[in-house]
């Protein structure tokens, strides 16, 4: 059976390609219009999947159920009535011109590309996102855990997963939601929603938990089980465009904060207040579940599941022995989960297990040859090496170890937000500078956020408290005692970036914790070779990982965007395949004239 | 199929006309022959060379994405104001229940409904 999962028309479009309940295929349209978080509907995901199929689609899935999602909108406008006009006249006409009318929509688009007549099926949200986390997880059966903004009504579903079978147990409803309270703090300390959760996320290690008992007190009625039921005189987002409302903001004392105003304690206060507070929610959520199943395996999947910091203390505390979270665990991994619901819904499907997921590492987007990635390099005028295999990791390892900030491009491009060596920038994690470097002149973003490492997966215990894997970056972990240094830790928040607090100073945050990627040799080969290859160099098998984007654009994927992002920024080398190309050995004149671009915000 | 830009003026151009011609019939005011005349030539241009009535049929355009977009915008008022605000005054109970949901046993939690066997075939 052969089907594209889609997900579109909110954010982060992506679409998924699956051959008898195989991933073949999957990929965010982000990466190929170069709109961030691109919501319009997957056409160059979808075309570029079905270019992989071997054969006509038997069904395309949808992942929500569009009226049921209409009627929530309906029926919140008509709770707040009269307030909301604002609200009712941005969301219904696009309903009345487009999202009603979905199956033919969908139906035109892939006419377009081929595929005539293929029925068109939808799946309910947070079923898409539970099958995303338990039918891709290495696990026969397991407790499913998706938390998120809201799907149609459900916000939060507990759910039980056992071969082929799903099984929904308790739900939590719109307006009563998790990802939407973590949201309009988002919203108040300045950041974009839906694209900033996770710098609030790492903002909350410079804070202290004052604002915690507030929220507790005023914003929600948080009950033993992990329920809840936010305060919502506090919140806007039902009535108005935006998260919060002068209730919110009297409570706090403070408006929310202008995108280019500068951060305070009093925001690092709030992000690790809320953070504290989601994570007793998760745990609470996770001990219910615990009972209600019996499970030892936990899945996770929705959006706030990237939430790596609550992921770790739920590895900790919480009463599950072993957590897979789903590396696409936002609504591009609804594409994924829809297309697998359906395929084990199907009579005769059977699902088998053998101790790993279906996820292939999470490489399952586009790659390029060799003669395409030259041609790249050509058009762009640039000076490249082709290098043998051996070589270039040797190359690549001196060149971090003499500091250069490399961008590394092998293989198949990621699926999902985070890079996890396909299409990332590599760094020495040793550099005290490195930090600093990367955010002001690689990356261009704000200078308190942090890195995340890479290391060998056989080395992990040597350098981090953290038992197990972490191949997709989806929990944080303390950096071992024995490598970190003594520091004053304190002080204003921002004059505490500056202290180098272990052997690793680049990639080890404030509360000396790190969001930890292991790279093993069998899923991600060439990250591996180059890891063990800087360890014989330097004896530390840690590297800094980020994700190959230059700032407000999403992460690379074609050659032609890994060269322009190599001389839009400081990068001193880019490793794209076999090439090799030194910043120095480019044309003076490609070197100066792209220096003045300008940058969208995040 | 979309008209082709020529074809998309000519037809806008011969409506008002008509259209101008029509409302003087009908009322015979001094001011509507003149309208009926300004948009005669506008006619006569978009037939014979619609290139050099391209700046008109622009402001065609605007103006009429104007209209539309004042008309849209009382349609939703009126159907927010007709529909919606009654609705809120006559179901006090769902808006209770969608603000504040039941709490059952000390929880919020609420049991789903059993799966149907064709929900794929549906969007609700």
């Amino acid at each position: 059976m052969r089907l594209l999962g889609i997900s579109a028309f909110y954010h982060d479009s992506a679409a998924v390609l699956l051959e008898d309940g195989r991933i073949v295929a999957a990929a965010q349209e982000e990466r190929f219009s170069r709109v961030k978080h691109d919501a319009s509907f997957p056409r160059h995901a979808a075309a570029w999947c079905l270019s992989q199929a071997s054969g006509p689609l038997d069904a395309v899935v949808y992942y929500e159920k569009p009226l049921l999602k209409f009627e929530r909108i309906l029926h919140t406008i008509a709770a707040v009535a009269p307030r909301g006009f604002g609200a009712f006249a941005a969301a219904v006409p696009d309903w009345v011109h487009h999202k009603l009318w979905l199956p033919a929509a969908i139906d035109e688009e892939l006419s377009r590309l081929g595929q005539r007549g293929v029925p068109v099926r939808f799946s309910g949200h947070h079923e898409a996102h539970a099958a995303s986390a338990f039918f891709a997880s290495p696990f026969e059966h397991a407790a499913i855990l998706t938390l998120d903004g809201v799907g149609e009504w459900t916000t939060t579903a507990l759910a039980r997963g056992h071969g082929r079978e799903l099984e929904f147990l308790r739900e939590l409803h719109f307006p009563h939601s998790l990802g939407l309270l973590y949201s309009a703090f988002t919203h108040y300390c300045g950041f974009r929603v839906n694209s900033g959760e996770y710098k609030l996320m790492g903002l909350a290690p410079y804070g202290a938990p004052r604002f915690a008992w507030l929220i507790r007190e005023h914003l929600l009625d948080l009950r033993d089980d992990g329920s809840f039921a936010l305060n919502l005189d506090c919140f806007g987002f039902l009535a108005g465009q935006t998260m919060t409302n002068p209730h919110f903001e009297r409570l706090f004392g403070a408006p929310a904060r202008k995108p280019d105003a500068a951060l305070t304690q009093f925001h690092c206060d709030l992000a690790r207040s809320i953070q504290d507070v989601t994570e007793d929610i998760v745990l609470r959520l996770a001990r219910t579940l615990h009972t209600l199943t019996g499970e030892d395996n936990l899945c996770l999947a929705g959006g706030v599941a990237l939430n790596c910091v609550a992921n770790a203390r739920l590895l900790r505390e919480g009463p599950f022995r072993n957590i897979w979270v789903q590396p696409a665990a936002g609504d591009a991994g609804g594409a994924l989960g829809a297309a697998l619901a359906y395929h084990f819904a199907q009579d005769g499907a059977v699902r088998t297990t053998d101790g790993r997921d279906l996820m292939q590492g999470a490489f399952l987007g586009p790659s390029y040859s060799d003669e395409e990635i030259e041609a790249a390099i050509r058009e762009s005028g640039l000076v490249a090496e082709r290098l043998e295999p051996a070589a270039l990791l040797d190359r690549v390892a001196s060149r971090l170890t003499s500091g250069a900030v490399v961008g590394f491009c092998q293989g198949r491009a990621e699926f999902g937000p985070r890079a996890l060596g396909a299409r990332s920038i590599l760094a020495d994690a040793r550099s005290p500078e490195m930090q600093r470097r990367l955010n002001l002149k690689i990356k261009f973003r704000e200078s308190f956020r942090p890195f995340a490492p890479i290391v060998l997966a056989e080395r992990t215990r040597d350098w981090f408290e953290f038992d197990g894997a972490s191949p997709y970056m989806l929990f944080t972990a303390p950096v071992a005692v024995s490598r970190c240094l003594p520091v004053k830790n304190s002080g204003e928040w921002s004059a505490r970036l500056a202290e180098a607090r272990s052997a690793i100073p680049a990639v080890t945050h404030v509360d000396f914790s790190a969001r930890l990627q292991t790279v093993d040799a069998e899923t991600n080969p060439a990250l591996h070779a180059l890891l063990s290859t800087f360890e014989r160099r330097t004896g530390c098998p840690v590297l800094v990982n980020t994700s190959f984007n230059v700032r407000g654009e999403p992460p690379v994927c074609h050659p032609r965007e890994a060269t322009a992002g190599f001389l839009a920024t400081d990068m001193d080398v880019l490793a794209f395949g076999p090439f090799y190309l030194e910043k120095e050995a480019q044309p003076p004149a490609l070197r100066r004239a792209q220096r003045s671009r300008e940058f969208a915000p995040d | 199929m979309p008209l082709a830009p020529s074809a998309r003026a000519r037809l806008h151009a011969t409506a008002a006309c008509a259209g101008s011609w029509l409302l003087w019939w009908r009322f015979e005011h001094p001011a509507l022959i003149v309208l009926a005349g300004v948009f005669t030539s506008f006619a006569v241009v978009a037939w014979i060379s619609p290139r050099h009535h391209a700046p008109v049929q622009r402001m065609f355009d605007r103006v009429l994405h104007a209209l539309l977009a004042v008309f849209s915008w009382i349609v939703l008022a009126l159907v927010f104001a007709l529909v919606f605000v009654p609705l809120r005054v006559l179901l006090p109970r769902a808006r209770r229940r969608l603000l504040r949901p039941e709490l059952r046993e000390g929880s919020y939690f609420q049991k789903p409904p059993p799966p149907r066997a064709d929900r794929f075939s549906h969007q609700f």
